[in-house]
């Protein structure tokens, strides 16, 4: 199967005024369409800041992304971000949803920009809104709703665009376990058909059930845990 | 283009008390400078009206000495100067000069024409009543139109044509005292001269009951004086090359005039210093206002996308271009000045019509308010610019919204 995501010598430190912080080094793994892939790491060691780079919104340190045949560091500002707009989709940890806008306006946020007919928009985005059980609420406001309903607006923003690839962090972190399972439930098609893969980002709240391979950040290294595929996730 | 204007749209609808702050802002603005460059425009209009007609022309003299209780003019003298003589106002006798210092003036570039004259008063013969006769050129209208008489002050009759001997034009109230009509005769030195055309040449500094041609006002005059004219002329009626340059025009024809001595109207220097002053205070006036509206509506749309920092790094985060967004404030800054400036403009043009009798019943009667398209324009484009300026500024914010923040905020 074809790669669709090639992680390569990754490294992160952040200079703040007169402290680096390393966050993490040599990080190198592959992602195929159809895989879910989890990185598990206790809070700090870097999850939501290789997520952020994975998704062009930061800029790494040293090594190589490649994601669709594209190299990421190479890319620019804006070329990132019609990057994000077509192929990837991301799951804040927080959610992130516009506080004055609806549910329906915060997924065809998404959709903007890109010379989609209104009509077709709003077609899709509550098409998606539907099919995750919000068919009622499209003109609520976040703050009208309930945070596990929060959670399916965002996993929606998220799944309209048709990504390739699904950035998740901490999906399931402040929802119960049994609307927990129903949002990763709801990721899954897209995966399972081969169309996307999903990458999750968890301290551990998250079933590694769901997982074809488990990936751990710790000491600011990545190693492999229990993986079918045997990845290339070195100790340093 | 129309996602952005959806989406500016939307967010203008979305925040309505920021909205309809800023747009009044532009609609007080626009009213207050609308409504005063309206006023101020018809006063000034009615006032170059007026200027215009009786201001930009003027006739030049030299007055005799005043020796005694006689006028004696220093050259030719009348043979009864006690009656007859050369003037330009009822008590001014003025002295003879040379024809072509008519030539001379014309060559000063602040003046448009200028031609000689010659008024001379006459004794009547039969009945001693005294009257006026004027000598002209009658072809040189640019010049005679102000001053003294043209044809289009004709109400009777024809005008006098530069080649017409042995007929004379009377003035409208000369006219009736003698019960004169077209075709009557006149007797000037004893000579009989039939009347061709009754003229009403309303307020100029000139005034004669009887105009001729040059050479018949010139061989009538030679016969009361003591030697013949040569070439000579007592009065010079000169238009001034439009309002601007009146002033200068009268100073320079002075000069050439021994003892000169300038007839006009003189409320046009006042007026056109007045004038002077109200546009250069209205440009000033409007400049300030222009800037206020610029630091309000700049102000009021940065809080605008400070209010919208988290929103728009999530925005980029979703994969919005800076230049979309950019394009979005933008747009909604203009939709607030553009209309904004519209009813303001509206509501000037209301204010100014509903002022204007109360500021001068004058300038009210005189008619409609002046309102012309070029300051509609003017306004439109001065008040979008402050807002096209007011919407790029927070530029910076909007590029320091880094949407790398997204990834850990985790306020909500
Ligand atoms: N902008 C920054 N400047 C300096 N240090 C930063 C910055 N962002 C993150 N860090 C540091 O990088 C490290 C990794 O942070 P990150 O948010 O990626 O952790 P995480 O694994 O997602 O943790 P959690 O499970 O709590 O979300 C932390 O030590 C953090 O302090
Ligand atoms: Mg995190």
């Amino acid at each position: 199967m074809n790669v669709l995501l090639k992680v390569e010598g990754l490294e992160k430190t952040f200079s703040t005024r007169n402290s680096v912080t390393e966050v993490f080094k040599n990080v190198s793994f592959e992602i195929s369409p159809g895989e879910v892939v989890v990185i598990k790491g206790r809070s700090g060691e870097g999850k939501s800041t290789m997520l952020g780079i994975l998704s062009g919104l930061d800029r790494q340190t040293a090594g190589s992304v490649v994601f669709a045949g594209e190299r990421l560091e190479s890319m620019t500002v804006s070329e990132l971000a019609e990057l994000r707009a077509q192929k990837i989709g991301m799951i804040f940890q927080s959610f992130n949803l516009i506080g004055s806008w609806t549910a329906l306006e915060n997924v065809e946020a998404v959709l903007m920009h890109r010379g989609i007919s209104p009509v077709q928009r709003r077609q899709k985005a509550q098409a998606v809104l539907h099919e995750l059980g919000l068919g009622e609420r499209l003109d609520n406001y976040p703050t009208e709703l309930s945070v596990g309903q929060q959670q399916r607006v965002a996993v929606a923003r998220t799944l309209v665009n048709d990504p390739l690839l699904i950035l998740a962090d901490e999906p399931t972190g402040d929802v119960d376990a049994e609307t927990a399972r129903e949002v990763v439930e709801l990721l899954l098609p897209r995966v399972r058909n081969g169309s996307a893969a999903l990458l999750v980002a968890t301290h551990g709240a998250f079933d590694l059930n769901y997982a074809d391979r488990v990936l751990t950040l710790a000491n600011r290294c990545l190693v492999a845990e229990n993986g079918r595929s045997q990845d290339k996730g070195v100790p340093a | 283009m129309n996602d952005s204007l959806r989406c500016a749209v939307r967010e203008l609808l979305r925040r309505p008390g920021r909205s309809l702050a800023t747009l009044f802002g532009y609609i007080l603005g626009a009213a207050f400078v609308f409504a005063l460059t309206l006023l101020l425009k018809t006063d000034m209009l009615v006032k170059g009206d007026i200027i215009n007609y009786m201001g930009t022309h003027f006739v030049a003299f030299s007055p005799a000495a005043y020796s005694g209780d006689a006028l004696v003019p220093t050259e030719q003298s009348p043979l009864d100067p006690q009656n007859e003589t050369f003037f330009a106002e009822p008590m001014v006798v003025t002295r003879l000069l040379p024809k072509s210092l008519a030539g001379k003036i014309s060559e000063i570039p602040e003046v448009l024409a200028a031609t000689p004259f010659l008024l001379f008063r006459f004794k009547q013969g039969q009945d001693g009543h005294v009257f006026s006769v004027g000598g002209f050129e009658p072809g040189d209208t640019a010049a005679l139109h102000g001053t003294a008489a043209t044809s289009r002050d004709i109400i009777a009759g024809a005008f006098l044509q530069p080649g017409d001997r042995g007929v004379v034009l009377v003035e409208e109230t000369y006219a009736l005292m003698w019960n004169l009509k077209v075709g009557s005769v006149v007797n000037v030195a004893d000579t009989l001269f039939p009347v061709i055309g009754i003229v009403r040449p309303g307020v100029r500094p000139v005034r004669a009951d009887v105009f001729m041609n040059w050479p018949d006002a010139e061989a009538m005059i030679n016969q009361r004086l003591s030697a013949p004219l040569q070439q000579q002329a007592n009065l010079f009626l000169v238009e001034s090359a439009g309002l601007h340059n009146h002033e200068t025009a009268m100073k320079k024809v002075e000069k050439l005039m021994p003892d000169g001595m300038i007839n006009t109207f003189n409320c046009s220097v006042p007026a056109i210093e007045v004038m002077g002053i109200s546009s250069k205070t209205l440009r000033l006036i409007t400049l300030v206002v222009l800037v206020i509206i610029l630091i309000y509506a700049a102000n009021s749309q940065w809080a605008s996308v400070v209010e919208r920092h988290r929103d728009i790094a999530i925005l980029r985060a979703l994969g919005w271009k800076t230049s979309s967004i950019l394009q979005q404030i933008v747009i909604e800054a203009l939709l607030l000045a553009v209309t904004g400036t519209m009813i303001g403009m509206v509501t000037g043009y209301v204010i100014a019509y509903l002022a204007l009798p109360a500021i001068s019943p004058t300038l009210a009667a005189g008619g409609a308010l002046a309102f012309d398209w070029a300051t509609l324009a003017f306004n439109l484009a001065a008040f979008s610019s402050a807002g096209l300026l007011a919407g790029a500024l927070p530029v910076f914010q909007i590029v320091s919204a880094d949407p790398a923040m997204v990834i850990r905020n985790s306020a909500q």
